[in-house]
């Protein structure tokens, strides 16, 4: 056995430095792979249907929720509708799931967790990671729907997959210091599924922001915005306040990432003391 | 030769949180520390083999959880050298809805190969687990015993340069465990160090030369197995560990033959004594005694127990509880535990329990398999095809 290649665990309860715990997780970045690539397939393994499901289901949400706003309430975009409301629900789907399964990911995998050391910052990044491939599948749909609608595609089309590693790098971060807390408190489960579903009525997914008034500013501050935002602008070439809600969206995952290193870096070692 | 383990002074702190963390009412929550473990110093030089044993409580998992490097010591110092091979529970991070295949790329990755390396090694873990007609069958329908052969299979083709064994052994039919035995020797002839935690100490003798006994977090004893054994009944007298609150009660029992003669394997249709003997730290009126039969990693089988108030005797110390469970052994082959408690006179709490005792179930059988023998006959066309061994004997 090569000696250079012997590894070294050295542990007195000291805080793992930050940098390490960065390197640590990048090199595992090959589990975290294999075990979103088993996260995904096994959502869909028993389903006689199996992938097509995400295609579907977007699409279904989308052709409702495209009546219910042409139809029955009348809600007037520059764009049309269909693609409009695609491309938002694309986004706020991926975010939705990822973040709900991934801020309960310590204490579901807990039983993994506790037996075998791998950096625990990979267990909230499954979930992230296994929905990109959904998030891919309905953003092509919703960009399909845009082509037919407007008969034209933007140069900046070629920009989706970095708003989509932006929305990865938000919901890792997030889902991060979620699952963190939810260690410690379990009532993390159920506000996060009340912070969601407060924040989808206040992210620009069913309605153009220019709807938002006087509550324009909220809004904007709601880091998801920035996100459906910069995707509509990919896909049609314009988006109001694009900029600003980036810049937003930006800031708070610079935020979000610091604090999941801070935070991580302290209790890598301990997190799953409690489970 | 350097040393593999080294443990300097190691103390392991829990926060034990008593009722909720309630907002709404602050003040109820109570914060108690609990220490796992407490001035642990445990060298172990490369290559060589230790036995950890101790009751419940006494802190073997939380020394599990250091060594594997899930946990951090509160106290002290540890420093591991080498590849760490976990073989830690049955499947764990076994995904059931995945094939026994995908299972394995993704287990060896998290104890530490590369995905070219699993690939690499993945005949060689098929070949070793012995189940490869199962390997495209999600996991989900796997026995607890091809569970802890592919999961044995992946932990031993990673070059382990250190190896964490938990009491999972017990699992798996005897011709595998010999297996298991013969590979992790192989391992030990080529220099990897083991930690096994057992409660089997005549298990540990063969594996083992050298064994360290914990008893309320600290070492109580470390040296030669032979004389380990005092030891650990020392700590079991004690009366640490474990529930603190109640009356202790500390239960043993073993499993014998018709004739009287201790036994780890019985036949179907064979009688199996459960001899219990009980001491108790207080005084206690009409105890109820249970006990339960659970195939190894899965549910219940079998469960009998006393009815609240059938037994009226009082036992306290100096005053011991003994007594015999007869059963008929009905089950096919497989492992299977038995647990015997001890409760208290209304039925629910338990005041103890002893070690779970695993027995063998060889059948006669060669129509038959499941858990159960339900003694089935096929007659196929008026021709007696399978019939259950008891019944030819009686001269069909």
């Amino acid at each position: 056995m090569n000696p250079m290649s012997t590894p070294v665990l050295e542990l007195n309860g000291a805080a793992t430095p930050p940098a390490a715990l960065v390197r640590d997780a990048m090199r595992h970045r090959g589990l975290l792979l294999v075990l979103a690539r088993q996260d995904f397939a096994a959502r869909y393994r028993s389903a006689a249907l199996g992938l097509a499901w995400t295609v579907l289901l977007p699409l279904l949400q989308g052709t409702v929720l495209a009546v219910v706003f042409t139809k029955v309430v009348r809600v007037h975009t520059d764009v049309g509708y269909v693609g409009f409301v695609l491309v938002g629900m694309a986004t706020w789907g991926y975010l939705n799931g990822a973040l709900t399964s991934g801020s309960t990911a310590l204490v579901d995998g807990g039983a993994l967790a506790t037996k075998v050391y791998f950096p625990r910052l990979i267990l909230p990044a499954v979930p992230a990671a296994s929905g990109l491939a959904g998030y891919a599948i309905s953003l092509l749909v919703a960009v399909g729907v845009a082509l037919v609608q407007t008969g034209e595609l933007h140069l900046q089309l070629v920009l989706l997959p970095l708003v989509m590693a932006l929305a990865l790098v938000l919901v890792v971060a997030l889902s991060a210091v979620a699952a963190l807390l939810h260690v410690w408190f379990r009532d993390v489960r159920y506000v996060v599924t009340a912070l969601l579903l407060v924040a989808f009525y206040g992210t620009p997914v069913i309605y153009p922001l220019s709807l938002a008034h006087g509550l324009r500013p909220v809004v904007i501050a709601n880091p998801a915005t920035g996100l459906v935002q910069l995707s509509r602008w990919c896909v049609f070439g314009r988006a109001d306040d694009v900029l600003v809600s980036a810049a937003v969206t930006l800031l708070w995952t610079a935020g979000l990432v610091t604090a999941a290193v801070l935070a991580y870096s302290r209790h890598d070692r301990n997190a799953c003391d409690r489970l | 030769m350097s040393n593999a383990i080294e443990l300097a002074g190691v103390g392991k702190r829990y926060q034990v949180v008593e009722g909720q963390p309630m907002l709404l009412r602050p003040g109820r929550r109570r914060q108690r520390e609990l220490w796992a473990l407490r001035d642990v110093d445990l060298v172990v030089p490369e290559g060589e083999t230790v036995g950890v044993i101790g009751r419940n409580g006494s802190g073997k998992t939380s020394l599990l959880r250091l060594l594997s490097g899930v946990s951090a010591p509160t106290t002290g110092h540890l420093r591991i050298v080498g590849r760490i091979a976990p073989l830690i529970g049955i499947g764990v991070g076994f995904h059931p809805e995945m094939t026994g295949r995908e299972n394995v790329e993704v287990n060896g990755q998290m104890l530490g190969l590369t995905a070219q390396q699993v690939r690499q090694r993945y005949d060689s873990i098929v070949d070793f687990s012995e189940i490869e007609s199962f390997l495209d069958t999600p996991v989900k329908f796997y026995s607890s015993g091809m569970f802890l052969r592919l999961a044995f299979a992946v932990a031993v083709h990673t070059d382990p340069q250190v190896m964490l064994v938990d009491e999972v052994l017990a699992v798996g039919d005897l011709t595998f465990q010999a297996k298991c035995l013969e590979r992790m020797r192989e391992l030990q002839a080529q220099g990897t160090t083991f930690v096994i935690v057992t409660h089997n100490l005549p298990s540990l003798d063969r594996m083992a030369p050298r064994a360290v006994v914990l008893s309320e977090g600290r070492v109580a004893y470390d040296g030669p197995v032979s004389n380990a054994l005092s030891a650990y009944h020392a700590a079991l007298e004690s009366g640490a560990g474990g529930a603190a609150d109640d009356v202790r009660v500390r239960v043993t029992a073993e499993l014998l033959h018709d004739d009287g003669s201790t036994g780890r394997s019985f036949r179907t249709g064979e009688r199996i004594r459960v001899r219990v003997h009980a001491t108790f730290d207080d005084d206690v009126t009409a105890p109820v005694l249970g006990l339960m039969v659970a195939p190894l990693g899965l549910g219940m089988t079998y469960s009998i127990n006393t009815t609240p108030g059938a037994y009226e005797g009082t036992h306290g110390p100096g005053r011991p509880l003994d007594a015999e469970v007869t059963l008929t052994n009905r089950m096919l082959d497989t492992s299977y535990a038995v647990h015997v408690s001890v409760h208290a006179p209304e039925g629910r709490r338990e005041l103890g329990a002893c070690e779970p005792l695993v027995f063998y179930v060889r059948s006669d059988q060669t129509a038959a398999r499941g858990f159960v023998d339900l003694e089935g006959e096929i007659v196929m066309n008026g021709q007696v095809v399978a019939a259950p061994p008891v019944r030819r004997l009686d001269g069909r």
